[in-house]
């Protein structure tokens, strides 16, 4: 079989998981051969991710012969080892170790050249020993206030394995790193920098929603894992084939995580009340805004189900905008009054006295927040639940300018995402990153238009998508969710 | 440090004056301190201020004129103080049908129409109200109370955060109310609930010694229990193996509870069920993070600036039980609004791993690390409390940090169980605003450290 077939296969994805290794499998043999190109890159394997990476890859399990998976380097066969994939990378070993800046410092330097200088302190809090960690539950019990200050390195050496032992000066203590741990780790610039690209969000040009069946995501994990990745990726995704039954949602949502409680219950009604406690509950048109932006902790997935949607009634037609885009543009056009929508806080409020407690909640922040890179992680955004604005007089116009603009700029935004939902369908988006509207409708006699909706934590939300990452041998970061994280 | 307590009350006053926590300098033991077994709130009733139902009474308004060529409003009050009001802020605000759905509270005006340029061209008080007509076309009529509330002139803002200041707590037993005034009459929900807002914690004396009876008592009284991946109610008893430190007779260093979430739990409730008199120690003790931050902002300005910059990781990657968990979120362990007002604090040292900084912010960050946990440990006011069978100990687990001493099993078999469960945070504060409402004032209503600006 010549590479290039493989190519078609599945190579693309393995050289983005392998960084450009070539890799040929022969699983036709009774013993399934992976070749690989050199003898470095099969130094380090470990067969059982390297199984379960070769099953995402390959959309199907290579079944193991009776000798089990054999990996082969020109020329000759040899057993797997140790191979930790991350990023794509494969990872080298150290090569030595050196105690530097007076013990305030260790350099490591790799054999593929590489070489950075850990701080002793930084060590430290690291060590994984059984007294600084758990090993059960992989709890800290390191104690911060019991740690000398400026803690130097006495002496450090590199194992037989290839690891690293510290020992440091004014503590009897002992520290054992992983080199894999290690070149994890690096906290360089750059390094850093290249983790925070991977999780920032790619916009979804298209306009188009990927849809999956629900009988595929609610039996296997790893449709449940792709459904998941892609509502993370572009911010939402649909599902068809959701039985029309009330409350079903509940066995959608529960698949994730546990279903919110808000002022709305845990799973609310999308339809023409007679009591509504705002203008989501009326068939009235809803410009763009977020759910419950009232939380510190908003909500971070929507789940509609529409359980009927009849033929007979006009418009009702679901609108999404992917906020994070526009204002990626919107700060290229406008930079000053991005700049002052990051600064000037807006004052938000929800008061409904309808239920047992009544609720009155509200919150002040900036609409827009940053991290110290000056990336947007998170946005709020909600124009009918606005409160007074109390900011000094000085920044009144220059913040109805700035809200004005964005306002506009959501309002007549030409990558908005139209879809008009059909009974059946559940769609979920990133209720932080997604602004959503809704177009009038009218019922007109007999029609009627039911969705039934509920909520998912963003934090539980991105915890499944990595756990199950993690099972599938993807380790790939979340795109950011818009949750406040600096990451 | 000052270790004089002449040095120390001049230090206290120096704070009180420049941040947002002010102290009440009180006479009296503040290391250690024990909640005695008999409830003492009854005894201390008369003294607390008498609930009033009443509001407080609004200044009327003496004159108003349009100023600055109509873009502004001004109006004087009649005990002197003057406001000035945008032309467009009033025209967004316009409480008229048209503008504003009083009946769901929501803003009808949209954003993008709103004509920025517009301006006051006449205006009146009539019958205590302020009516604004603008630009000839649109008449609006705003409440006093409203205007005067939201009157952002001068120093207004900076007065109306004055009261929002929380006060470290100093006395020798903790705020308490019994079970059975809570169950019987609601006001004493207000009283609890006022209490965590003022001091960060309180108890509730003589509840039943049921399992799960917080989750009956707390959805009735005050909202849903927060639910997540740990379940709503979680039991922390001692085990013989134990996996996780919780579940040992060791001690427990001071942290909040499940800081790798965004939306960290907010009211903390620990119900004890069994606390057998043959263990010795087992005190659970509090610290108001607020208090530790301030003084840390007064003793070492640089490490204080550096944690509210340098964003901290917390994580929680645990696959080996039954509901894997890869939870976590990077931000700076004090934040702050634009006023410089601490305004959110997130400290567990258990769940601090690998930390994503630059190499250029290491070593601050490490050393400021370490400062503040030693000011934490070493902070000289904290609350402990030995809990009895029947306590229930609720507290503002985004203020107070809490930690367990170690406890001795002695010659017997003896028994330590409590349960808990959390409240989200807005939720507790809009209960407590409802309950303000009907039973006190709710312009005095403290920080609660959800990261809000106000």
């Amino acid at each position: 079989m010549t590479s290039e077939k493989w190519k078609d296969m599945w190579l693309e994805d393995l050289v983005s998981v392998s960084n450009g290794i070539e890799v040929w499998i022969q699983d036709h043999l009774e013993t399934p051969v992976i070749n690989f190109k050199s003898m470095r890159e099969i130094r380090f394997i470990h067969l059982n991710m390297l199984n379960s990476v070769l099953r995402s890859v390959c959309r199907q399990t290579i079944s193991r012969s009776q000798h089990g998976l054999t990996l082969s380097g020109p020329g000759t066969r040899v057993t797997p080892v140790r191979w930790l994939k991350t990023n794509g990378k494969l990872l080298s070993a150290v090569q030595q170790v050196q105690v530097v800046d007076g013990g305030k410092k260790l350099n490591v330097t790799w054999d593929d050249g590489k070489s950075f200088d850990f701080h002793s302190i930084w060590l430290r809090f690291q060590c994984p020993c059984a007294s600084c960690r758990e090993e059960s539950s992989g709890l800290f019990r390191t104690r911060p206030a019991d740690i000398p200050l400026g803690l130097k390195i006495k002496d450090a050496i590199k194992t037989e394995t290839g690891d690293v032992q510290v020992e440091w000066k004014e503590e009897p203590h002992h520290g054992h790193f992983s080199q894999d741990f290690l070149q994890q780790h690096i906290y360089s610039k750059e390094q850093l920098q290249a983790k925070k690209e991977e999780s920032k969000p790619v916009f979804n040009k298209t306009k188009t929603i990927e849809i999956m069946s629900w009988k595929d995501v609610e039996n296997s994990e790893e449709a449940l894992y792709q459904w998941l990745r892609t509502l993370n990726e572009n911010g939402l995704a649909k599902l068809s084939d959701v039985p029309i039954e009330r409350d079903y949602l509940e066995n959608v949502i529960r698949k994730i995580g546990p279903i919110i409680h808000t002022p709305y219950g845990y799973l609310f009604e999308v339809a023409t009340l007679d009591d509504p406690v705002n203008a989501s509950f009326t068939s009235v048109a809803l410009h763009f805004h977020q759910d419950l932006p009232v939380y510190e902790g908003q909500p971070g997935i929507q789940f509609l189900h529409c359980l009927r949607f009849d033929e007979t009634v006009k418009g009702g037609v679901t609108r999404f905008l992917d906020m994070y885009q526009t204002l990626a543009k919107f700060r290229v056009e406008h930079p000053n009054e991005f700049k002052t929508l990051c600064r000037v806080p807006i004052s938000i409020q929800m008061e409904y006295n309808n239920s047992d407690y009544p609720v009155l909640m509200s919150k002040r922040r900036p609409m827009i927040y940053l991290d110290d890179r000056g990336e947007v992680i998170s946005v709020v955004w909600h124009t009918y639940m606005h409160a007074p604005l109390e900011v000094p007089e000085e920044d009144v116009e220059e913040f109805y300018n700035a809200y004005q603009l964005l306002g506009r700029a959501v309002e007549f935004s030409e990558e908005a995402i139209e879809t008009k939902l059909k009974p059946g369908e559940v769609i979920a988006f990133n209720n932080r990153r997604m602004l959503h509207a809704r177009s009038a409708y009218e019922e007109g006699g007999s029609g009627q238009r039911h969705f039934q909706g509920g909520y998912l934590s963003g934090d539980d939300f991105k915890s499944r998508l990595l756990v199950l990452a993690k099972k599938m041998g993807d380790s790939r970061p979340a795109i950011r969710i818009g949750n406040n994280d600096w990451r | 440090m000052l270790k004089c307590v002449q040095g120390r009350r001049r230090l206290l006053k120096l704070v009180s004056r420049c941040s947002s926590v002010g102290f009440t300098f009180q006479t009296g033991p503040a290391v250690p301190l024990i909640t005695p077994q008999t409830c003492l709130f009854d005894r201390h009733l008369d003294r607390h201020q008498p609930f009033s139902s009443g509001t407080p009474v609004s200044p009327s308004a003496n004159t108003v004129n349009i100023v600055d060529d109509g873009r502004k409003v001004e109006i004087v009050w009649n005990d002197c103080k003057t406001s000035r009001f945008h032309a467009v802020w009033l025209r967004h605000h316009c409480q008229c049908e048209e503008c504003f759905d009083a009946e769901i509270n929501q803003v009808l005006i949209e954003i993008d129409k709103l004509p920025l340029d517009i301006k006051a061209t006449n205006v009146r008080i009539t019958d205590g109200k302020v009516w604004v007509e603008w630009n000839g076309n649109h008449i609006g009529e705003f409440s006093t109370a409203f205007l005067r509330k939201h009157c952002y002139s001068g120093d207004s803002l900076t007065q109306k955060k004055a009261s929002l200041k929380t006060s470290l707590y100093t006395k020798p037993t903790l705020a308490s109310v019994t079970w059975t005034d809570c169950e019987t009459d609601e006001k004493h929900i207000y009283r609890l609930l006022k209490d965590i807002n003022d001091h960060g914690l309180a108890m509730v004396k003589a509840a039943p010694t049921t399992k799960e009876l917080l989750t009956e008592f707390v959805p009735k009284h005050m909202t849903s229990l927060w639910d997540n991946t740990y379940g709503k109610l979680y039991d922390v008893t001692y085990m013989e193996k134990a996996t996780n430190l919780a579940y040992t007779q060791k001690a427990l260093q001071f942290h909040m509870d499940l800081t790798f979430y965004e939306s960290t739990p907010g009211i903390q409730f620990l119900h004890c069920l069994k606390f057998d008199e043959s263990l010795t120690g087992g005190e659970t003790t509090f610290v108001d993070m607020f208090a530790v931050c301030e003084e840390l902002r007064q003793t070492n300005p640089a490490e204080f600036k550096t944690l509210c910059s340098v964003p901290c990781t917390f994580s929680r990657d645990h696959s080996s039980r039954d509901h894997p968990v890869h939870l976590g979120i990077q931000r700076p362990i004090i934040n702050l609004n634009r006023e410089k007002e601490i305004i959110g604090v997130f400290w567990n040292p258990s769940v601090v791993g690998v930390q994503g900084i630059p190499e250029d912010d290491v070593a601050d960050y490490y050393k400021a690390y370490q400062l503040f946990a030693r000011a934490i440990k070493n902070f000289h006011t904290k609350n402990e409390v030995r809990l009895q069978p029947g306590d229930i100990v609720a507290f503002n687990n985004r203020r107070m940090a809490h930690s367990r001493n170690s406890f001795g099993v002695g010659s017997g078999h003896g028994e330590r169980h409590f349960q808990g469960c959390y409240i989200n945070i807005c939720e507790y504060k809009s209960r407590l605003i409802h309950l303000s409402r009907k039973f006190g004032d709710d312009s005095a209503i403290k920080r609660v450290g959800n990261m809000d600006w106000t």
